[in-house]
């Protein structure tokens, strides 16, 4: 059984790269744990649970049935994007997909042809969903290009890789 | 959907199925349209200024991130510009490697397109999920359709986020024989896809509506455009890419913060229908047969047919890159050495989209000194309203919601990229 950990966004759009700073960081803590003396074999230290060979880590601009695409072939997948739901920026919200649908989540204002939302949906018809399905959604505030990221959304991005590394470790 | 006697205005939110975001609003007054206002896309100013004080090797890959539907277009564009600027010219099999990569990404973005975001249009669903539950098999066509062309772009284009092995010069890397062929294998099996893809849209309805459009597209001595040709009309234009701004100008318009294409103060098309009526006979013959099969002509100009002509160019997309993968022989290095000089490139390539226009100065150390980007949906916009404002008034007859349905599928016949637009895309008639 494999892992996909995915951000999807624009990284030019302000909080739109949220979920795409967020993937980049679950690497980079994954890494760091690879590269850890005490972790041989390549288990990290102190998380013996974490099988690295079987995680990877992906960062998706496409549209959302990219996202399908990639993920064929994992058995859990984790998406981390920003969306818009009028909660305060910052706010991280995490839905099982499998076990409802994200209607009530909006993307970011990334170039998606057919959202993330959406495309899940599709999956769903299809009978091609992942047996686990998690995405994370954290509020974004400014979607402008070439807009700065919200210090709220930052420190999000940070919390959702943690929650991320907690996720794929207790699976 | 919400209606109201006077003044009525009827939102549709539907019409996020096209990229993006953006806004539309139709007036009607007496019976005739007093207003047609399309607000779909704002022109990549940002990315221009963004460039500027960039090293001349960076543009590939920035301007890939105006679209993420089309990133090899925008790289497509960018290189060949960039070497114009420093006088070089990539030939041979690097040459063909962009061409096979550009196969890559028509054949995705068609298959999205026709299967996801126009067909529900035609079968009269809401959306691609609406439309999968009870046309499973066709949605699933589609998107291993796409596929076939997400894998060529993958393996040429390495992508993770945007497809970073593209540079100035050529790749970064470049694929040996034994790497395509199992990609040729899903190719051939996309190209009966392809096929099936022409005839099954040949089926379905359309709404009785053609224009004598001003298309506009490159054209080559022997090829079906993608990367090079001439910029050529069917009003007679036969320029150089390097003289588009002396032809084509750009228009301030007051209800919206894009600009509108014109040339020689008119409309013009650009996009798959406009490449094929100006280039049927650079078709293959397949692709030619499967045409004239399904009742095109060697002209369309029925905008609803446009995903009948999207279909013909999937399975020329699918001929050509066999072709290409077939006669393939690994160059010798991935990319040609250029040395930058301070210089003006022009660069112009068929995006799936239509024509995607770039110019670059540079200075004599390679860094860009100015930028000028003209995407497809920026020159296609003042036409898309000027079908709306006809449309409107010959079937002003149909019920409220049946024409604004009938509307939105009209935008979506361009299969607009709506990314840099900011508000999502409502429709808005109003009777009055």
């Amino acid at each position: 059984m494999s892992i996909l950990i995915v951000g999807v966004g624009n990284a030019l759009r302000g909080d739109d790269g949220a979920g795409l700073a967020a993937a980049r960081r679950v690497r980079e803590k994954l890494a760091a744990r690879q590269g850890a003396p005490a972790g041989g074999g390549g288990a990290p230290a102190g998380v013996p649970c974490l099988d690295l060979e079987r995680i990877t880590v992906l960062e998706l601009s496409g549209g959302g049935m990219s996202l399908v695409e990639a993920w064929e072939g994992a058995s859990l997948v984790v998406v981390l994007d920003a969306v818009q739901t009028g909660a305060l920026p910052g706010s991280i919200v995490r839905v099982d997909a499998r076990a409802e649908p994200l209607g009530s989540l909006r993307s970011g204002r990334s170039s998606h042809g057919v959202g993330v939302a959406e495309a899940v949906e599709v999956a769903r018809v299809l009978g091609r969903l992942p047996a686990r399905l998690i995405v994370y959604g954290i509020e974004g505030k400014s979607f402008a290009l070439g807009a700065d990221v919200t210090p709220a959304v930052a420190r999000a991005v940070e919390e959702v890789a943690l929650r991320v590394l907690d996720e794929v470790c207790l699976s | 959907m919400a209606r109201a006697k006077r003044g009525t205005t009827i939102k549709v939110d539907t019409l996020a199925r096209v990229e993006g975001e953006g806004a539309m609003r139709v007036r009607i007054r007496g019976g005739r349209v007093a207003e047609v206002q399309l607000r779909i896309y704002e022109p990549p100013r940002f990315f221009e200024a963004f460039l500027r004080g960039r090293r001349f090797t960076e543009a590939p890959d920035i301007t890939a991130r105006i679209c993420g539907i089309c990133p090899v277009a925008y790289q497509m564009s960018a290189v060949h510009a960039m070497e114009d600027a420093c006088g070089v010219q990539v030939t041979g099999p690097l040459r063909n490697l962009r061409r096979l990569l550009y196969c890559g990404e028509w054949i995705e973005s068609h298959a999205l397109h026709i299967y996801l975001l126009h067909a529900p249009d035609f079968l009269g669903y809401e959306s691609a999920v609406h439309m999968a539950k009870d046309h499973r098999d066709l949605v699933q066509r589609g998107l291993q359709l796409k596929k076939a062309g997400n894998d060529l772009v993958t393996l040429l284009g390495g992508r993770e986020i945007h497809p970073i092995n593209v540079r100035v010069g050529g790749f970064y890397r470049v694929p040996s024989p034994a790497e395509l062929r199992p990609v040729a294998e899903r190719l051939r099996w996309a190209r009966d896809a392809a096929l099936e893809t022409v005839r099954w849209t040949a089926g379905l309805d359309f709404p009785d509506f053609a224009r004598d459009y001003h298309f506009v597209a490159l054209r080559h001595p022997d090829e079906y455009p993608f990367n090079e040709g001439r910029l050529v009309s069917s009003g007679g234009l036969d320029i150089a890419v390097r003289e588009y701004e002396a032809y084509f100008a750009e228009e301030q318009v007051p209800h919206s913060h894009a600009l509108h294409s014109t040339l020689a103060g008119r409309a013009y098309f650009v996009g798959p229908m406009a490449r094929y009526s100006l280039n049927f006979d650079r078709l293959s013959p397949l692709a030619q047969q499967a045409a004239r099969e399904a009742g095109l002509g060697p002209v369309c100009r029925a905008p609803f047919q446009s995903i009948v002509v999207r279909a013909v160019e999937t399975l020329y997309a699918c001929d050509e890159a066999l072709r290409l993968i077939a006669t393939y022989e690994m160059p010798d290095r991935p990319a040609v050495e250029v040395v930058p000089r301070a210089a003006t490139g022009y660069g112009c390539t068929e995006a799936p989209r239509g024509i995607l226009y770039h110019r670059y100065d540079l200075d004599g150390g390679g860094l860009v000194a100015g930028a000028r980007i003209v995407p497809p949906t920026a020159q296609n916009q003042k036409v898309i309203e000027e079908d709306l404002r006809e449309f409107v008034e010959r079937f002003l007859d149909l019920p409220e919601e049946r024409l604004a349905w009938q509307c939105e599928q009209a935008v979506r016949n361009y299969d607009p990229c709506i990314s840099c637009a900011t508000h999502f895309l409502r429709l808005h008639v109003e009777r009055e």
